[in-house]
């Protein structure tokens, strides 16, 4: 029981997409059986391109429902049927999302950005905001519009941004694919000295893996 | 609700970055008017029906509403022949059927010989009466005392009609030298009442409680003068009425007359011609009214639709606000904060606006009508309206921004 109500577990989730492939189904280490994400572990999730690894975390952050099976937060109940209100309140503080698109908001300010997050949680002081900036050495844009950004200080923005709360489990999606290895070494170390302790980390990756110093290979 | 400052909330500020001033300026331009001509329109009709009846207090029988009809008397008089101005049972029940007519009752009489007498300064008067009674739930105020049991006969509580007073004071007592009396003296005097008939005889104490200017008789409990008449009265049942107290929906309505003169009916007491003039401004100001609330009711659809178009611009903001973990009742708060402030505005010039415009027909009103009404109503009114305004648009914008919380499939 603690076991469960401390972890996320999928009950044999199967995204649509996926339905009429089972063979792919079969090959996968977490589609279609009984899985569960365990409170401190470290997951790389890796697949090829179009395998779903943005859909399984669209699904666990309960963004998209097109899937069979069940996915339980915490012992939630099924993500998919929680109400609005449950979500949310997952999404404030269980919850850390880095999504593959980033989700910045262009008009405004990296630090901003960073703001809209931390406004609602009030996790981190703006003191550690600013030595976060410096950290993943964008500390001269925290003030510029997030759309003057390149894309990888753009995905650097995003990672301090999902880190804005006291996340049980961050959900990253692709978190350095536009990083250089000495730049994803450096967000890794930053996220694992970020994380409240036994917080589980959930990375995807197409290839470029965040670096983190020891993982569960997962497989699509 | 506090305004959210969009220099230091990075939220608002990129919510209400399509605001658009000029829509929201249409929509302040649109409700005012829309909600000036309702508030107007309400105050109109608030002082034109608060003047009506306000000469003639009546604190029992207080709504203009009733009337009192009777057959008109033609022709020479024959002793014996009341039947021709009492009301049949069928004529009662087509009256009732009529649709203006909401309820009536007969005005019972009395069947035995009446007698008062009252004892002034040592100068005896006395004189033959009738009563009569209507049911006590046509009274919106019972009178003190207005109770008489059966078992244990003392004392009779009656309401004079006013036109009697009138004519004692001015017409008798003056050329006779009799002292005139106010209505609160009258209520001090006592009576002695002497009933009698069908061999019995009784003499009970009698108090004047009211004054009525609507009841156009003597007038005693119901349960008095079914007891009395089952005393005195020689007939065993009672007799045809020949007068009934008509409550009727509006007094000026024209079917009321051309149906009073089809049949041969008059109404007591001269409240029509007024009574109509009130029921062409009251349909005059209905009229107005409806117009108000088509503009009103367009002027919202304008509020609605810009915040919804505003909504939809931002649909990719709201979401990405809610897959950070924002409730959709803190995402519509920047909107509901503008809806709020444009309501509120528009209700205050509104408000301003009747202030200044009211005394422009309450003048004239005031030399024909004697006005009166709570000057609070059309604020009431107002006031109810923009909370609805605000309200219908703080569940629609709720509703969109749920729909934006799940990708849909």
């Amino acid at each position: 029981m603690s076991a469960l109500a401390s972890s996320i577990i999928l009950d044999h989730v199967v995204p649509s997409h996926l339905a009429g492939s089972p063979e792919r189904v079969e090959r996968s280490d977490v589609w279609g059986r009984m899985f569960s994400f365990e409170p401190g572990q470290r997951y790389i999730v890796e697949a090829s391109s179009g395998a779903g690894k943005s859909s399984l975390c669209s699904f666990i952050y309960g963004l998209r429902t097109d899937y069979s099976g069940s996915i339980s937060v915490l012992g939630s109940g099924s993500v998919a049927s929680l109400s609005v209100s449950a979500v949310c309140r997952l999404r404030e503080s269980v919850l850390g999302w880095l999504p593959q698109q980033l989700g910045l908001f262009e008009s405004l300010s990296a630090l901003d950005n960073v703001l809209v997050k931390n406004r609602l949680t009030s996790f981190l002081p703006l003191s550690r905001i600013r030595e976060m900036f410096e950290c993943l050495d964008i500390a001269e844009k925290l003030n510029v519009p997030v759309r003057l950004l390149s894309v990888g200080q753009q995905q650097r923005v995003a990672v301090i941004r999902a880190l804005a709360q006291p996340s049980r489990f961050l959900i990253l999606d692709e978190p350095v694919s536009h990083l250089d290895p000495d730049m994803s070494l450096r967000v890794s170390q930053l996220i694992e000295s970020s994380v409240v302790p036994d917080a589980t980390i959930i990375a995807t990756s197409v290839g470029n893996r965040l670096p983190l110093s020891s993982f569960t290979l997962l497989n699509l | 609700m506090k305004p959210m400052q969009s220099g230091h909330n990075p939220v608002s500020r990129i919510l209400r970055s399509h605001l658009s001033g000029a829509q929201l300026v249409g929509f302040i331009l649109a409700n005012v008017v829309g909600l000036f001509i309702i508030m107007a329109a309400v105050r109109f009709y608030a002082d034109l029906n608060a003047s009506d009846g306000a000469g003639s207090s009546d604190s029992f029988v207080a709504s203009s509403d009733f009337v009192t009809v009777n057959k008109r008397v033609e022709g020479l008089p024959v002793f014996g022949a009341s039947a021709a101005t009492s009301f049949s049972p069928e004529e009662i029940a087509d009256l009732e059927s009529q649709p203006w007519v909401r309820r009536l009752a007969p005005f019972s009489a009395s069947g035995f010989d009446v007698n008062a007498s009252v004892d002034m300064g040592g100068r005896g008067m006395s004189t033959a009466l009738f009563f009569e009674s209507v049911p006590d739930s046509f009274f919106d105020t019972l009178p003190p005392g207005w109770t008489f049991s059966p078992d244990n006969p003392s004392e009779v509580p009656i309401i004079l009609s006013r036109d009697y007073l009138a004519l004692y004071n001015f017409g008798f007592a003056a050329g006779r030298g009799l002292p005139q009396l106010s209505e609160a003296m009258i209520g001090m005097i006592p009576l002695r009442i002497s009933l009698s008939g069908n061999g019995n005889q009784t003499t009970l104490r009698g108090r004047v409680v009211g004054f009525s200017s609507r009841l156009n008789t003597i007038a005693v409990p119901e349960s008095f003068l079914s007891w009395a008449n089952s005393v005195f009265s020689p007939s065993a049942s009672d007799p045809a009425p020949s007068r009934l107290l008509v409550e009727v929906s509006d007094p000026g309505d024209p079917a009321v007359s051309a149906y009073m003169s089809g049949h041969s009916l008059e109404i007591g007491g001269d409240k029509e011609s007024s009574s109509r003039a009130l029921h062409v401004m009251n349909v005059i100001t209905g009229v107005i009214l409806a117009v108000g609330a088509v503009i009103t009711v367009l002027a919202v659809v304008i509020l609605l639709l810009s915040m919804l178009l505003l909504l939809q611009r931002q649909r990719r903001s709201i979401h990405l606000l809610l897959s950070l973990g924002y409730r959709p009742a803190l995402l519509i708060r920047p909107y509901l904060s503008t809806v709020l402030f444009t309501v509120i505005i528009s209700f205050l010039i509104s408000s301003v606006a009747l202030l200044f415009v009211a005394p422009v027909w309450q003048e004239p009103l005031a030399s024909v009508f004697s006005p009166g009404a709570s000057p609070l109503l059309p604020f009431v009114v107002g006031a109810v309206i923009s909370l609805f305004i605000i309200l219908l648009n703080a569940l629609a914008l709720l509703r969109v921004v749920k729909s934006n919380f799940r990708i849909s499939q």
